[in-house]
């Protein structure tokens, strides 16, 4: 019996080494992102407003399909450059991809002054800095079809490339 | 190996107690839950769901028991089996649907987690069905109440406290990576 018990406790012994194992694997690896909602939580529904100042609901706008959402501001010199990339596609490509920015006069000016009038959304300050906690930027979200956050990080001229890949 | 087999098939069938008996706590959520990690249709999916833990409880409280111990671990075995499927197909879809396998109190996903504490349950009782003897003990064959028998409660214990901190580190690390 005494015997049984200690072989036991070793089986038990090796389970625990091999989750000690898994977790510095896992922390080693990770790029750990603090801004952004929280990985597989649900995303409120907001009130957004589109460039023709229209209200609607941010689910209205996901409409059950899995969505690239980017955050951008409008004077950062990365996001002048992913707005740019914007033109290289076409709308049938973009229609997954969506743009949000601060709902401010300025940023509303600026998007005329472009003739953008697609893909691109305005978020309160509120909405943008601490319910969805987006605080750097261009920032990129990814959901899901039932607006569950599978993967967030800071974005890059790529992201868009790597999303519709 | 009668001693090993009675620590790993009992501190299973403690979890599966605990499992189920947290479900019944929260019947109506975890009823509902069913439907969105299984591929029934949803009024099949519902009734399973409050039939399920019933079920579970009874199966868990044999596997302690040892009562018909073939019969239950072949049971236990299939059952388990299917936790594992449901929770490999979470993982390839990518879709960690959040499961009340531990009801309201113990929040929980299907994935990865769920995948290795269903692979540990599922080592815990296989090695029943390969060496199956006519001698099966549980916690209730001993007399002598000696320091023995604390330790085979206690390594039992931490069996099952070991499934339960598997399940819920793997799933707090798995929601750290991106």
């Amino acid at each position: 019996m005494h015997n049984q018990i200690i072989i036991s406790l070793i089986l038990i012994i090796v389970c625990y080494i091999l989750l000690q194992c898994f977790t510095i694997y896992v922390l080693k690896n990770v790029r750990r992102v603090r801004s952004g909602p929280v990985l597989g939580e649900t995303i409120k529904d907001l009130d957004i407003i589109n460039v023709d100042q229209k209200k609607m609901k941010f689910s209205t706008l996901l409409n059950s399909q899995p969505k690239l959402m980017i955050f951008v501001d409008m004077d950062c010199t990365h996001c002048k450059s992913i707005i740019k990339s914007l033109n290289l596609f076409n709308n049938n490509v973009l229609k997954d991809v969506e743009f949000f920015t601060l709902n401010t006069k300025e940023n509303l000016e600026e998007l005329k002054e472009r003739n953008i009038t697609q893909n691109f959304y305005l978020l309160s300050e509120e909405d943008m800095l601490e319910n969805l906690k987006v605080q750097l930027f261009p920032f990129y979200i990814e959901v899901d079809e039932n607006n569950i956050v599978q993967k967030k990080g800071y974005a890059s001229n790529n992201t868009i490339i790597e999303y519709l890949v | 190996m009668a001693i090993i087999s009675l620590i790993f098939t009992t501190g299973a069938g403690f979890l599966l107690i605990i499992s189920s008996l947290l479900k019944i706590i929260s019947l109506h959520e975890s009823a509902k839950s069913v439907h969105k990690i299984t591929f029934l249709p949803e009024k099949i999916a519902i009734l399973l769901g409050y039939i399920f833990p019933f079920f579970e409880l009874v199966l868990a409280v044999f596997l302690v028991l040892r009562v018909n111990d073939f019969f239950v671990n072949i049971t236990a075995i299939i059952i388990i089996s299917i936790f594992i499927i449901i929770n490999s197909n979470a993982i390839l879809k990518h879709s960690y649907a959040e499961c009340f396998c531990f009801g309201k109190l113990m929040k929980s996903r299907m994935g990865m987690g769920g995948l290795i504490q269903s692979i540990f349950l599922f080592l815990s009782i296989l090695p029943n069905i390969i060496y199956n003897n006519a001698h099966v003990l549980s916690l209730f064959s001993f007399n002598g109440f000696n320091f023995e028998y604390i330790a085979l409660i206690t390594v039992t214990t931490l069996w099952t406290l070991t499934l339960i901190l598997i399940r819920i580190s793997v799933d707090k690390l798995n929601a750290l990576r991106t």
